[in-house]
């Protein structure tokens, strides 16, 4: 019988899921929701110290696709407008009434001496960890020191500084860094990271990006009396690339555990995030649009999976598809590969057609009487795109 | 449906909160969670899901008329859209490999339940109470499970595997005793009424086979119930005539029923004065006007005094009042099929006597049949918890 409990620096999960930090975990009464429908821990909205007064300006989000059709989620959302006095009183609050799950406080400052009061302020609540949130899209300055990058989370130096003190005021409750995506080498951030003594990572918070006015109006949305802000993007479009941080972190020598975040509604998004080396995922857009009660989903998919694979832990897998990722120069050039068009499923829609002819190779044929497509061998490269044009999962196979 | 059309359909639920197609099914099928874990490609839970609320699922994914039910509140027709194919992705699911149901263990003390038919309404019953820890004893009059449903429908060759393979779980069970080919008429439930716990009829409607008059004198085959729907439906041959004994209200409902329905004798025979309680008089005149012959002060079983009766209905069980009950709740239901089928199925308790689920004819429905006869299962479990926790069980 497979098992879903793990560990995640050093402390026990009752399973692999937590809820990130987003509007799901500004509020006592939802993250006690989430609690009961399974979730085994959470990140709390992130929170700075009381005299960091914080005001949103709405509206604050617009996605990408529609209901269940959506694609991403692009938002211009601060950090909690909670007073962290408020932030650690829900801290203890959980901590009393669920003690086998887990709570994070995700904590930013821009001095040194807040960072460490939040540090140690969060662990005398009784937290079990800290997240060192270096990583909003937004960015964060540090006070006193300048810094050619312009934000903590993109310099190498500060971020080892900053995470340096965290750890130490925190102790013994271990603390870790959330990392941003958007920096030349990431692979130097986790590295300095390392060096301040992070207990692990968080990979990766929303992508810095910009959404274009809207265009009858010509005015921004989301916005505010026609003006708005850089945010950042979550949600299903954002996963390849944390999965590509994840990997590069998780390739590193460091030996320390990673939380995955980015783009997990169901359980096969978590599952490759723990191929690829995730020790647990965190949801943000998923539970915000679908409900704490994609947890069962998580739970059972994951655990099924397992089972049909014969894992019976996550340890067990974790990382396993790590040694696959080559150079692509190391990839063989010379193993045939074409595809094949099943005749019983197809509809007749014609669009592999459409997207061989003027995206691929013309090794498609249509026949316009009979609606009928059919791959021509000789011509397909096996490029694979035509399978994911296809309406219907399936259809067109590899041979 | 192959696996990419399923997953094409799957994509289309938007995935309503309350959603009304769950709100609409008989068995209250979680709708939405189980097409995303299609969707999710999680096909085992899909079908775990859909079994864990209907033991039946692949018998109802081929045969219930979802357009009346599920579909009929899919959210997307207010798009002008056609609504999800949920019975379809429904079929689909039940068709992945499941968990077969790990039976409890049978608890102490507890006598079995007996239950009259394996049509969809008794097996459900009987899923039910094995689910509770109870031991079941199925009879079947027939030499196969599967009752009016398999019988009934155009595809039943399909449907009859389809309830064999939903019913595997019972048939495998060594809790579950199906007796086949044993007919249970009335002495026959009184006696076993001894011997079990509870009984569960079961039976639905009767389909009489053709060129087979009512049975003479075996007054209780598929009970007075089954009657009263033969009368409503028309479906079954009248009896030419019939007689109906008893005091009260039962049997002149059903005298009344039997003349409206055209039956071209109807004969009710009372022990007393036939003035019945007060209440029941204007009925009794009204009976009387539309051509009922009332014999009063006769206590002698029925078919003894009339012996060219070609049907005869007992209503008159005064020890206990039982058949009455019976029959009321029966007239109840038949009334009550002009407004929801499954609504009002009978599941009318009468001493330790049960009645499950709506009769399973192409005009109800197998879901409905399934969904009475879980309800009537999981009552009579809950009746015999309670008796057993006061300990008289
Ligand atoms: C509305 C919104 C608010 C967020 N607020 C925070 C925050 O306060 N602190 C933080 O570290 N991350 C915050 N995030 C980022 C998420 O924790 C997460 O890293 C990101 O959304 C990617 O995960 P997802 O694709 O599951 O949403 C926020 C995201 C959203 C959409």
């Amino acid at each position: 019988m497979a098992t879903l409990e793990t560990r995640f620096c050093g402390i026990p999960l009752v399973n692999p899921f937590l809820l990130a930090s987003s509007p799901s975990t500004d509020d006592l009464g939802m993250i006690a929701r989430a609690f009961e429908a399974g979730w085994a821990g959470a990140v709390l909205k992130t929170t700075s110290v009381e005299s960091d007064e914080v005001r949103i300006a709405y509206p604050i989000m617009k996605s990408a696709g529609h209901g269940p059709a959506m694609r991403g989620l692009f938002n211009t959302d601060l950090i909690s407008e909670k007073r962290a006095d408020e932030m650690l009183e829900i801290v203890r609050q959980l901590k009393d009434r669920f003690p086998d799950r887990r709570v994070i406080v995700s904590i930013e400052a821009s001095n040194r001496s807040d960072w460490e009061s939040l540090a140690r302020r969060s662990r005398t609540a009784g937290a079990d960890l800290v997240e060192i949130a270096l990583s909003c899209p937004q960015g964060t300055d540090l006070e006193g020191y300048d810094s050619e990058y312009g934000t903590i989370s993109h310099d190498p130096t500060l971020t080892r500084t900053v995470t340096a003190w965290v750890v130490e005021a925190a102790r013994p409750m271990p603390a870790y860094v959330k990392l941003n995506s958007g920096v030349t080498d990431i692979t130097a951030i986790a590295a300095a990271a390392a060096e301040g003594g992070t207990a692990g990572f968080c990979v990766m918070d929303s992508l810095e990006s910009l959404r274009a006015p809207e265009l009858d109006s010509l005015r921004p949305d989301p916005g505010v009396e026609g003006l708005t802000s850089r945010g950042g993007y979550s949600g299903r479009a954002i996963k390849p690339v944390a999965l590509n941080v994840l990997s590069k972190v998780a390739a590193m020598n460091h030996g320390l555990p990673i939380s995955g975040v980015g783009g997990v509604y169901d359980w096969r998004d978590a599952v490759e995030y723990f191929l690829l080396g995730a020790s647990n995922v965190q949801v943000c857009t998923g539970v915000m649009q679908r409900g704490f009660s994609i947890i069962d989903d998580l739970l059972d998919g994951t655990l099924r999976w397992m089972e049909r694979h014969g894992f019976s832990t996550l340890d067990d897998y974790r990382a396993g598809a790590l040694s696959s990722i080559v150079d692509n120069e190391s990839l063989r050039r010379d193993v045939p590969i074409y595809y094949e068009i099943d005749p019983d499923g197809c509809i007749g829609c014609g669009l592999c057609y459409v997207a061989c002819r003027d995206g691929g190779h013309q090794a498609i044929e249509f026949d316009s009487r009979t609606r009928r497509t059919t791959i021509v061998k000789e011509l397909c490269v096996g490029c694979g795109f035509c399978r994911g044009v296809c309406p219907i999962d399936g259809v067109i196979r590899p041979r | 449906m192959t696996r990419g059309v399923a997953l094409y359909e799957a994509a289309r639920c938007l995935g309503c909160h309350e959603a009304p197609c769950t709100s609409r099914c008989p068995v209250k099928i979680p709708v939405y969670e189980f097409i995303a874990s299609i969707l999710s490609t999680n096909f085992g839970r899909a079908a775990d899901l859909v079994y864990r609320a209907n033991p039946l699922a692949l018998t109802c994914g081929i045969s219930c008329p979802s357009w009346k039910y599920c579909e009929s509140g899919c959210t997307l027709r207010k798009l002008g859209q056609e609504p999800v194919r949920i019975r379809a992705l429904h079929r689909f699911a039940a068709g992945q490999e499941h968990r077969t149901p790990v039976f409890p263990a049978i608890a102490n003390r507890s006598l079995p339940v007996a239950v009259v038919g394996a049509g969809p309404a008794g097996l459900a019953c009987a899923q039910a109470l094995r689910m509770s820890g109870i031991a079941v004893t199925i009879f079947e009059r027939e030499d196969r499970i599967g009752g009016n449903a398999a019988a009934h429908f155009p595809e039943r060759r399909e449907l009859q595997a389809a309830l064999y393979e939903d019913a595997k779980g019972l048939l495998e069970d060594d809790h579950v005793d199906i007796q086949l080919s044993t007919e249970v008429g009335y002495r026959f439930l009184q006696e076993i009424r001894r011997e079990f716990a509870a009984v569960c009829v079961a039976t639905g409607r009767p389909v009489w086979r053709s060129g087979q008059e009512p049975y003479h004198g075996q007054t209780m085959t598929g009970g007075p119930k089954d009657l009263l729907q033969a009368l409503y439906n028309r479906r079954s041959p009248l009896p030419p005539d019939i007689v109906v004994e008893g005091n009260g209200r039962a049997p002149l409902t059903i005298a009344m029923a039997a003349t409206g329905a055209g039956v071209g004798r109807v004969r009710l025979v009372t022990s007393g004065d036939a003035t019945v309680s007060r209440p029941w008089h204007r009925d009794l005149r009204e009976a009387m006007e539309r051509g009922v012959e009332v014999i009063r002060h006769t206590r002698v079983r029925a078919y003894q005094v009339l012996p060219d009766a070609s049907y005869v209905l007992e209503a008159h069980d005064a020890a206990n009042g039982e058949t009455r009950q019976m029959i009321t709740a029966a007239f109840a239901s038949v009334t009550a099929r002009e407004r929801e089928p499954w609504v009002d199925a009978v599941e009318e308790k009468a001493g330790n006597l049960y009645v499950a689920g709506e009769a399973s004819t192409a005009e109800t429905t197998l879901t409905a049949a399934v969904m009475g006869g879980l309800r009537t299962g999981r009552s009579i479990a809950a009746n015999i918890a309670d008796r057993r926790n006061r300990g008289d069980a």
